[in-house]
């Protein structure tokens, strides 16, 4: 379990201002969903989160620590948004996309043995054994982010990030995607953060909800949020 | 075939001609999934500014080739690591760049233009002793490296984003892919020409895209068809009295125009197959 922290943390694009001290404190085993409008900083909050951009100011930290220690450790697991078009063309079986899962900055993949077997559990998890062997180019959308989220299980981390993983597929798959989601949360007690526009949805699955419009919003628990649901809009002015 | 094997320069240019098969394609499938397909022929292009930059320095030639070619691999991965939707960019640059100043100081140094396109073509025919032994070093340092980062450079060939999130330093790996891949280019380019060596990185890497089969199979077909390629090369040569250089090229294309009418053939088969079931 993963707790996250962050403290006033502000980034600046040469386009200008898109997080001003923005403060969040993310309980261990809780599942966060972070919502916002187009342009608002999710998914920057998110990267900056994952280590991907160093805010100007302010500190993220992960279970007390740096965010450098928590990536060489395994410690997060990332589904990016827009990983398409990377995948396109890309040969690879959905067993070699998962076992890249078990890479991180101070480990690589050894032994077959016991990869192929987290691969076989992480695709059981997601409900996606039969994908085993085909290719990812050849699977449907809610396929592939079942897939990315096996990978990302793979290093066995404390804390998963996903960025709108639920984008561009249909309600049946994105059921399908929260459920395990919930299930991830639930029994294995991982710290989930998801960015995401389906908000009905998302609230539904998770105990924590974040609004965000460059600046902090709203953040507090799903039931005070849906209380409020019918006039959300005004969160983000 | 196998009395054309007798002979010894035959059997120099067919060790030094495996020794390429086995070592291009494992660093093009690298470089064709980056979109770089055309790295070859720009260090290449950077190779001949260093040729001819060592003979106006009074140079070994080989040490220019060597500087300039990881000077060129620098520079394209710096502009690629800036923007990488624009990699091809800086790729084109780094060429028209490297040829330019070649023509500069080949007209300096007066060098004759037979000489550069010898550094273009190359001649497998006329490969020494020496020679292979450059060009095994190099394939032993590449199979050293790609083994050791194999899993790592994968991933960040799928999503550099997710590798630096698993702590992968990806800078570096970029960086050293590129420098290796200079290294390769512009000692194998003295021994079988800038030509051989860029196309058969590629060709072989597209020719086994087409079965559409996993990363590592994808990797081993594309080595198995270079090697088809150089050994086909060569004997066709043999025969035919002509280029060998050449000959391994258009065999390796027509591999993958082969693969490619294959692929399609059996896509559509596939497809009515599965319209006649449902």
């Amino acid at each position: 379990m993963c707790k996250v922290e962050t403290k006033d943390i502000s980034v600046y694009y040469h386009t200008g201002l898109v997080l001003d001290n923005v403060s969040i404190n993310i309980e261990k085993g809780e599942f966060a969903v972070v919502f916002g409008p187009n342009g608002s900083g999710k998914t920057t909050l998110l990267k900056s989160i994952a280590g991907l951009i160093k805010p100007q100011s302010g500190r993220i930290i992960i279970n007390g620590r740096n965010i450098d220690d928590a990536k060489t450790k395994g410690l997060i697991g990332y589904v990016p948004q827009n990983y398409e078009h990377g995948i396109e063309g890309f040969p690879a079986t959905v067993k070699e996309i998962v076992s890249l899962g078990l890479i991180t900055g101070n480990y690589d993949v050894k032994n077959h043995k016991s990869a192929n077997h987290i691969v076989d559990h992480m695709l059981k998890l997601v409900d996606a054994t039969h994908l085993k062997n085909r290719l990812i180019n050849e699977l449907s959308g809610g396929e592939k982010q079942r897939v990315m989220v096996a990978r990302a299980l793979a290093s066995n981390p404390e804390l998963l990030l996903l960025d709108e993983p639920t984008s561009g597929i249909d309600i049946k798959a994105s059921s399908k995607i929260y459920e395990t989601l919930g299930f991830l949360n639930e029994n294995l007690k991982i710290t989930i953060i998801m960015v995401s526009h389906d908000i009905d949805n998302a609230v539904n699955h998770a105990s924590k909800v974040i609004c965000i419009n460059r600046h902090l919003c709203f953040c507090g628990n799903s039931t005070e949020f849906k209380a409020t649901h019918q006039d959300s809009h005004l969160f983000f002015k | 075939m196998l009395e054309i094997f007798q002979y010894d320069f035959m059997q120099r240019a067919l060790i030094s001609g495996l020794i390429v098969a086995v070592m291009c394609p494992m660093l093009g499938m690298f470089i064709v999934l980056r979109k770089q397909s055309l790295i070859g022929d720009g260090l290449g292009h950077a190779a001949f500014a260093g040729v001819t930059g060592g003979y106006l320095l009074g140079l070994y030639p080989i040490i220019g080739a060597f500087v300039f070619t990881i000077l060129g691999a620098v520079g394209i991965e710096l502009v690629r690591r800036k923007n990488s939707a624009y990699a091809d960019m800086g790729l084109a640059i780094f060429f028209y760049a490297g040829m330019a100043l070649a023509i500069i100081f080949s007209s300096i140094i007066r060098m004759p233009s037979s000489s550069l396109l010898g550094f273009l073509f190359g001649s497998i025919l006329t490969v020494t002793y020496l020679d292979i032994l450059v060009i095994a070093f190099c394939a032993i340092l590449t199979f050293i490296f790609i083994k050791k980062y194999f899993h790592k450079l994968m991933l960040i060939l799928f999503n550099e984003d997710i590798a630096k999130v698993a702590g992968i330093n990806t800078n570096s790996l970029n960086m050293a892919l590129s420098i290796i891949t200079a290294l390769v280019v512009s000692a194998s380019m003295l021994v079988v020409g800038v030509l051989l060596v860029s196309a058969l990185m590629i060709v072989p890497v597209a020719a086994a895209r087409q079965l559409e089969v996993g990363f590592k199979t994808t990797l081993f077909c594309s080595i198995v068809i270079a090697v088809i390629s150089v050994i086909s090369g060569l004997t066709s040569s043999f025969y035919f009295d002509i280029a060998p250089g050449g000959c391994i090229i258009i065999n390796a294309t027509f591999i993958y125009i082969l693969l490619l009418i294959l692929s399609n053939v059996w896509k559509k088969i596939k497809y009515n197959f599965k319209s006649i079931t449902t």
